[in-house]
């Protein structure tokens, strides 16, 4: 059996288990009953309902994607327009932006806020992959085990397995508390029990291990559908004194580490990144040309709009895009922005019971902050899951 | 409720109809039976809310087909997701058998402009012009990106892809 012949053998012999069809079944049922409870007609809608009357009016199809030609022999199942009969433009429901009360609630401590202007060059690194070996094993196990000493835990037994990008420890304490690397960089904790006095015990530790700098937290926060808040808090070294450049790098690797949902993250250790920079230098393009990049469409991350060219932005910072799978930590522009009909969106993806209106949308979009003229050099990924989270103009609708 | 030709759909019909379809181009989205089956109930609750009209069942089938590709796209609601879901979240959800796990992380792993092309054309057998109306690009850039798409996994596989 050849690739091919596997490939469609294991997706055609997958299906939907009769659990997940189940739970399926009851949200659509849940998600019509709350349609017909309160159908809602914001005023964007009511606008974009009328630009596509006048639209199908013309003679157009209001989505220049699904235009049929007749002439052509190889189409057999030609789509066409979808039509609503509400006025409810359809591409919203897929959006996707996260949850607040306010905007500064996802705006955190970054140090460029309001002084990008003093930015025109940054370095970029390279990410410090380590492959399988015997000697890898040896000194994940030890970096595991000074975790676990650091924290006042005692080590038990591991498991070392090769990844498939780099090897992946997993460090198992007596008390249960597992503490996991992906290679030298990625660390994650998993406590056993109580969470917070983990957490404390780690800052302690990292204001120990901070001398001369001082270390900060901190807090972004954003909410469920249910009201409930989903925080996410951080700490990292910081140093006033130093320029702004370096203070992004603190900002970014030095002594980072998250708490969220009761784990402990360290997105990528600051240790093997100081050597000097040397050549990888790079200069910076503009706010303005990182806006209009996301204006048009082309950004990455794991929010989307189909309507970039009206977002309102609220904040423009740099940092440095420390997410795995990718060549190079280097720094990106992160766009905070709010759409206004996303006030009408949370109205109806809010919970039975919860109050809708302290609410509102915010998205966050990312653009490389690399001259583009330069960025064939060192190329930039972003995933989520296993895919790459990069929008496109061709995606709007 | 969504129409089909003006006949109202109920959820049964809807999942019965399409749920392998949304569901196996989720799962093979993410890279993930988990993850997937989370996206694929969220293109159906979107379709339930959004009630759109359809002519024919092909435009119901291009809808949820977009509507899939867009979720799995920016699938992982928060900013900090990045940080803490680990890229073989995978690992813990059910998954092919070992034997055949390989081809479908290949085409997983495949940049989203050539795993969907793969997808649509092995999997649901759409023609490339209509792959092209599908994910509007031109009939020859989804016969590039296909053509790219089966280098990259035979070098992905070691072996050709046929």
């Amino acid at each position: 059996m050849n690739s091919e012949q596997r490939y469609r053998n294991t997706l055609r012999g997958m299906t939907p288990s009769p659990a997940w069809q189940e739970s399926t079944l009851a949200a659509m049922k849940e998600a019509r009953g709350r349609k017909e409870r309160f159908r809602r007609r914001p005023m964007l809608f009511a606008a974009a309902a009328a630009v596509l009357v006048l639209a199908v009016t013309g003679g157009l199809w209001w989505s220049g994607r699904m235009t049929t030609d007749p002439n052509d022999p190889g189409v057999a199942r030609t789509p066409e327009p979808v039509v609503t009969p509400t006025p409810q433009s359809p591409e919203v429901w897929n959006e996707s932006f996260a949850i607040v009360t306010d905007p500064s609630q996802l705006m955190g401590k970054n140090p460029t806020a309001g002084r990008l202007g003093e930015l025109y060059e940054l370095p970029v690194y390279e990410n410090p992959n380590i492959a399988t070996s015997d000697e890898a094993e040896e000194l994940m196990y030890t970096l595991a085990e000074a975790i676990a000493q650091s924290l006042g835990l005692t080590a038990g037994s591991y498991t070392f397995e090769a990844g498939t990008d780099m090897p992946w420890l997993t460090l198992d304490c007596t008390d249960s508390t597992q503490i996991i690397l992906h290679g030298l960089n990625y660390r994650r904790i998993y406590p056993a029990s109580d969470p917070e006095a983990l957490w404390a015990k780690l800052c302690e530790t990292i204001r120990t291990s901070s001398e001369g700098f001082t270390v900060e937290e901190e807090i972004l926060e954003q909410y469920n559908f249910d009201g409930t808040a989903h925080t996410v808090r951080s700490v990292f070294a910081s140093h006033p004194d130093v320029a702004l450049g370096m203070q992004l790098y603190l900002y970014s690797f030095f002594n980072r580490y998250t708490l969220e949902g009761g784990n402990i993250y360290q997105a990528v250790s600051s240790a093997s990144l100081l050597a000097p920079p040397g050549e990888l230098i790079y200069p910076l393009r503009s706010e303005e040309d990182a806006l209009a990049s996301f204006r048009s469409g082309d950004y990455w991350g794991g929010h989307y709009t189909s309507h970039p060219e009206q977002a309102e932005i609220l904040q423009v910072t740099i940092e440095y895009d420390t997410t795995e799978g990718q060549p190079y930590f280097q720094p990106v522009y992160r766009i905070l922005y709010t759409q206004d009909y996303w006030d009408e969106v949370i109205a109806d993806w809010m919970f039975d019971g919860v109050d809708p209106s302290p609410y509102m949308g915010v998205g966050i979009a990312y653009v490389p902050a690399i001259d583009p003229e330069y960025q064939d050099e060192v190329p930039y990924r972003r995933y989520f899951n296993d895919g790459l989270a990069h929008h496109t103009p061709e995606d709007l609708p | 409720m969504p129409s089909l030709n003006s006949v109202p759909l109920s959820c049964e019909e809807i999942l019965d109809r399409y749920g392998p379809l949304v569901w196996r181009m989720a799962v093979q989205g993410t890279g993930s039976v988990a993850d997937g089956e989370d996206v694929a109930q969220e293109v159906f609750v979107s379709l339930i809310r959004s009630d759109p009209a359809f002519t024919d069942d092909t435009h119901l089938r291009a809808w949820l087909i977009r509507a899939t590709a867009n979720r799995c796209k920016s699938w992982g609601r928060s900013p900090w997701r990045r940080r803490t879901v680990p890229l073989d979240d995978s690992r813990d959800a059910a998954a092919p058998s070992a034997e055949s796990s390989g081809v479908f992380e290949a085409v997983a792993a495949l940049p989203a402009k050539y795993r969907w092309p793969v997808y649509l054309h092995y999997i649901e057998g759409y023609t490339a012009a209509e792959i092209g109306q599908l994910l509007g690009c031109p009939r020859n850039t989804v016969l590039s990106r296909l053509s790219r798409a089966r280098e990259k996994l035979k070098d992905a596989l070691k072996e050709e892809w046929s």
